[in-house]
């Protein structure tokens, strides 16, 4: 017998002969890196912040040859550190997604229909600064629009605002989480804040409406959250008519009727005021209008709520005694995409008073405070001579430019160009039809996006933006937080083919429309290095220490002092508020009833695929893999009666007559029979991005019909009503009655095993005490 | 000797599928592959109990591996030192009978390399850092860990209790991947995906009529380290069993 052989040794040395393992189909992707070796020998780790999504998560770039090979979260991030979701690992597939948009094109065919012509940076750049000057001479510059989302379309809201034009939009507004936000400024005289200002880990109990926390993937909340239910045991009360995953880990599921969340949120203000719950201290010191509020509430008890809402009285409350008991460690969750049914500003105002009488706000458990600090940047004045928000304030008194007025003003001719910036307005608007139209009447319009999606076939001019992967961005301020830091975004590889910064396209154009004073900086690096300075240190400085710099936070009360007033006009949290009142609207949440679902139609939700980014990411190879269609969640009860069955294929038809593309039915017993539930964000109507089109239903096109927030201008659109079309032929939904309900997680037997005898084994038998 | 295994907290998982993204960063398996998976499952009514949960798998790494016997050139193997249940890409040729032999669906051959792949517990980084899925997983529902050191935090996570593997009364090749959290989500997963009664009878053509005659067809170079190598497995695996 020769000399033995380790089979580790063996095995590494079978291991150097299986580089071949390496190779794979999208090898036009890699070059080959040997097995294991994602993050070795000559690699450049290179720290920056991701863009999956708009968390800002901090990410390392493991870089070999000028070739990105791996994401991993940033362990120096004070919220996710090394945790990166399925969205954050796949960036590479961004970066090197074939489809994307490489160089400046002009459509030389039809609107919807282009037929595209590369041109130079320096044509496209002309062409575009040409147009604005004849608009705004012509016009007015506020004939110009941007619609907008991301932060790499900040420099350009500010040129147009240099410019001379305000009539800029953003999607996170209007169709995400403007109302939760004004309602909180209202409240608090503060935003609900991004990240949501909530201390989880330190809270006795969670109340969660709505959110679906977990499939909406925001990894440092999720990473807190299920560390303070799972680890730390906190009570999670989630109240959603449909069983999402957060249900599943929950002390109590309300399968509340959709609409009647305000109605919930009144009674148990309202009973934990009769009963004595609520911080009677807090409430004296730091709120305004409790008398006016307990008032005004007293009408909303749990029997009423019952009827209202189809949730036990009993359990209603049995999670006021809860709050009273955990107070004032109990998080009210603010949610976060809140345009719903129309009056939403309304109910997350009830949601903000819940927190307040709990005591909940600036204390352990409950909401904290943000840390701003002053940063310098490269100046670009804002010359708009007087504001004009373009919607009407006299209807909706707290209204920005939303995208619903931009597209209402470009129909009425108001508005001649726009500028579309990482916005997919087709995907994130309602009613797309009416978007379309109001496209098409724009005498010229610009995209400046990273893929061919929707807009882009209707752009005049197409400019390809860098991903973040390849750019700078202005410096990421993490104020919203208890460790709050400011964070840089830094190329981690070479832009490919033609693609440029915001920063290159923004101040190419300043010095084309003679904007002296708009960016002055040479480069996005100066910038920096000008913001940084205000804080003694410098980019380099910054980058060298993991692309991080901390600071102090003051998320509490005790850290802020305890005769803090609150930045509204009394001082305090506004549980009156004044504002509303003078401008004719309910100085305090009342309960408004919303339009029902007739009878024979289904309300259609919409939420989050975990795996995906609103329309963003479904043609990024390995998440398109992971989920490439949405489905559509239906009751079974319901689908029984329809003979309807699990994974076959069904159209809707909405009220107003639109007809989708074929979606897969999802049967579960875990949605109501009054609804249907379906991912956003799938079905692009764009054939350039070729792993996506088409792929699912485009859901956004069933939603036509919409609701102002009164307040605010925010668009509902869970007030659309679909049937099933199979074959042809037309499904009514069956009227199932619900019974109130509620549902209480029971305890579980604790089996305890001993770590060296065979495991409980599955599959249903019952295990033998003790031996397991 | 080590025995490493891996801890999958069901009640902490949120469905996310970044493991197995990250482990397709770190792998690089072609487009439809992944070496470790997340099946979502629900919401269904277990009894009187509705369960929205996910089914985290990946090689199990048995006591009694199937796919080891299987294997008629010897390329997969169970390493004695970790326990992990490893491949020779060397000797693998593809004939994907370990892949018939798995209960758990965790092995397939890569259509590039015509090699069999599977998880191995991010086996080269081993000692350096966490497999690439745990490192990941936003909510730490991953844990791995040497299962022999009693003072091991993993250990510590399976001597909480309530803690299961997916297997059946029938089918136990002893897995040691383990699942924690409530027992309606494990009913539900070996509900839906119960571990396969395999059809062993290629696996025991291969052992006992074609082993010999693949084995010489190796190749000249190869039969000195497979002698070696082959006589070590043999003595590995009795040296293992007599650990238990």
């Amino acid at each position: 017998m020769g000399k033995p052989i380790s089979r580790r040794e063996f095995f590494k040395r079978s291991l150097l002969g299986a580089g071949a393992v390496g190779v794979t189909d999208y090898s036009y992707v890699f070059k080959k890196f040997p097995p294991g070796k994602a993050g070795k020998e000559n690699v450049e780790l290179i720290p920056s912040v991701c863009e999956m999504c708009f968390w800002k998560c901090g990410i390392i770039g493991k870089v070999k040859d000028g070739r990105l090979l791996k994401i991993e979260g940033n362990p120096l991030n004070p919220h996710n550190g090394e945790k990166i979701c399925a969205r954050g690992n796949s960036g590479i597939m961004q970066l090197y997604d074939p489809d994307r948009l490489k160089y400046p094109l002009l459509n030389v065919g039809e609107r919807g229909k282009p037929k595209w012509k590369r041109i130079s940076w320096k044509e496209a750049l002309d062409t575009i600064a040409e147009k604005m000057k004849e608009f705004k001479k012509k016009y007015g510059a506020r004939s110009i629009a941007n619609l907008s989302h991301g932060s790499s379309s900040i420099p350009m809201r500010k040129l147009l605002k240099n410019f001379g034009t305000d009539r800029i939009a953003h999607a996170s507004f209007d169709q995400c989480r403007g109302n939760r936000d004004v309602a909180f400024e209202l409240t608090f005289g503060m935003g609900a804040g991004s990240p949501e200002r909530v201390d989880l880990i330190n809270a006795k109990a969670i109340l969660l409406i709505g959110s679906h926390i977990g499939e909406n993937v925001h990894t440092s909340l999720v990473k807190e959250f299920i560390e303070a239910v799972e680890g730390r045991k906190a009570k999670l009360i989630t109240v959603d008519p449909r069983f999402s995953m957060i249900a599943g880990k929950s002390d109590y599921w309300l399968p509340i009727k959709p609409g009647t969340d305000t109605a919930l949120i009144l009674t148990l203000i309202n009973y934990i005021i009769q009963h004595n719950l609520y911080d009677k201290e807090f409430v004296d010191k730091y709120t305004y209008g409790f008398d006016k509020l307990k008032e005004e509430v007293k009408n909303y008890t749990p029997e009423w709520a019952e009827k209202i809402t189809e949730i036990k009285k009993e359990i209603i409350i049995e999670i006021a005694e809860l709050f009273g008991k955990s107070k004032p460690a109990v998080t009210i969750f603010p949610g976060r995409q809140s345009t719903w049914y129309g009056n939403d500003t309304q109910r997350v105002r009830a949601l903000a008073i819940l927190a307040s009488i709990l005591g909940a706000v600036g204390r352990r458990g409950g909401y904290f405070f943000p840390t701003k600090i002053k940063l310098k940047g490269c100046p670009c004045p804002n010359k708009v001579e007087e504001e004009d928000y373009l919607c009407d304030t006299s209807e909706y008194p707290f209204i920005e430019t939303t995208t619903e007025c931009i597209r209402e003003a470009t129909l009425n001719d108001e508005v001649k160009m726009w500028i579309v910036y990482g916005s997919n307005v087709i995907h994130n608007t309602p009613n797309p039809q009416k978007t379309i139209k109001a496209i098409n009447k724009l005498d010229f319009m610009v995209v400046v996006d990273i893929k061919p999606t929707e807009p882009s076939l209707y752009a005049d001019i197409v400019l390809p933006e860098a991903t973040y992967l390849e750019r700078y961005d202005i410096p990421f301020m993490v104020a919203d937080s208890r460790t709050p830091f400011i964070q840089i975004r830094r190329p981690v590889v070479q832009p490919l083919y033609e693609s440029k910064d915001a920063f290159y396209i923004v101040s190419e154009l300043a010095k084309r429309l003679g904007l002296k004073d708009c960016f002055p900086c040479e480069t996005m690096e100066d910038y920096l290095n000008l913001a940084l300075s205000s804080l003694g240190t410098n980019l380099k400085k910054v980058e060298k220490a993991g692309g991080i710099y901390r600071y102090e936070g003051k998320p509490f009360l005790e850290d802020v002092g305890e005769n803090y007033r609150f930045p509204t006009p009394s001082g305090k949290i506004e549980l009156y508020s004044n504002k509303l009142s003078l401008n004719d609207k309910d100085p305090i949440p009342k309960y408004e009833p919303v339009e029902e679902p007739p009878k024979g139609w289904a309300r259609l939700s919409y939420g989050r695929s975990p795996v995906h980014t609103f329309s963003r990411t479904e043609n990024n190879k390995w998440l398109h893999t992971l989920n490439p269609e949405n489905d559509l969640w239906i009751n079974e009860e319901a689908a029984k009666k329809m003979g309807l069955k699990d994974g076959e294929y069904v159209r809707l038809k909405n009220q107003d007559g639109v007809i989708s593309d074929p979606v897969k039915l999802k049967v579960t017993p875990g949605i109501r029979p009054d609804m249907v539930h379906t991912y956003h964000g799938f079905g692009t109507q764009s054939p350039f991005l070729r792993l996506a089109y088409k792929k699912g239903m485009f859901e956004n096109a069933l939603i036509t019909k919409i609701k102002l927030d009164p307040i605010m201008g925010g668009m509902a659109k869970r007030i659309n009503f679909v049937k099933i079309i199979k074959d042809g032929k037309e499904i009514d939904f069956p009227v199932i009655k619900q019974k109130p309900s509620g549902f209480k997680k029971k305890p579980e037997k604790e089996i305890k095993i001993k770590l060296t005898a065979p495991l409980p084994v599955g599959g249903g038998q019952e295990e033998e005490e003790g031996g397991c | 000797m080590a025995k490493y295994g891996m801890v999958i907290d069901l009640d902490r998982c949120v469905g996310c599928q970044a493991c197995m993204v990250a482990c397709k960063a770190q792998w690089q398996t072609p487009e439809d592959y992944f070496r470790t998976w997340v099946k979502h499952i629900g919401p269904v009514q277990v009894k009187d109990e509705m369960v929205f949960t996910s089914y985290v798998g990946q090689c199990n790494h048995c006591d009694n591996p199937p796919c080891v016997p299987a294997c008629p050139t010897q390329a997969t193997f169970k390493d004695t030192e970790t326990g992990i249940v490893l491949v020779d890409y060397d000797l693998c040729i593809g004939c994907g009978y370990c892949v018939e032999a798995c209960p758990y669906d965790a092995r397939f051959i890569n259509p590039v390399t015509k090699k069999v792949e599977k998880c191995d517990f991010c086996f080269p980084r081993l000692g350096e850092e966490d497999p690439a899925c745990v490192k990941t997983c936003i909510v730490s529902a991953k844990v791995f860990g040497d299962l022999e050191n009693k003072d091991s935090y993993i250990s510590k996570k399976i001597s909480e209790g309530n803690t299961y593997v997916i297997a059946t009364k029938e089918i136990n090749p002893g897995p040691n991947v383990y699942y924690k959290g409530r027992r309606s989500k494990v009913e539900a997963i070996i509900k839906t995906y119960p571990p396969k009664k395999k059809d062993t009878l290629p696996a025991k053509i291969w052992s006992n009529i074609l082993r010999p005659f693949v084995i010489l067809g190796a190749g000249a170079t190869f039969i000195g380290s497979l002698v070696a190598f082959l006589f070590q497995i043999n003595q590995g695996e009795k040296e293992g069993e007599d650990e238990e």
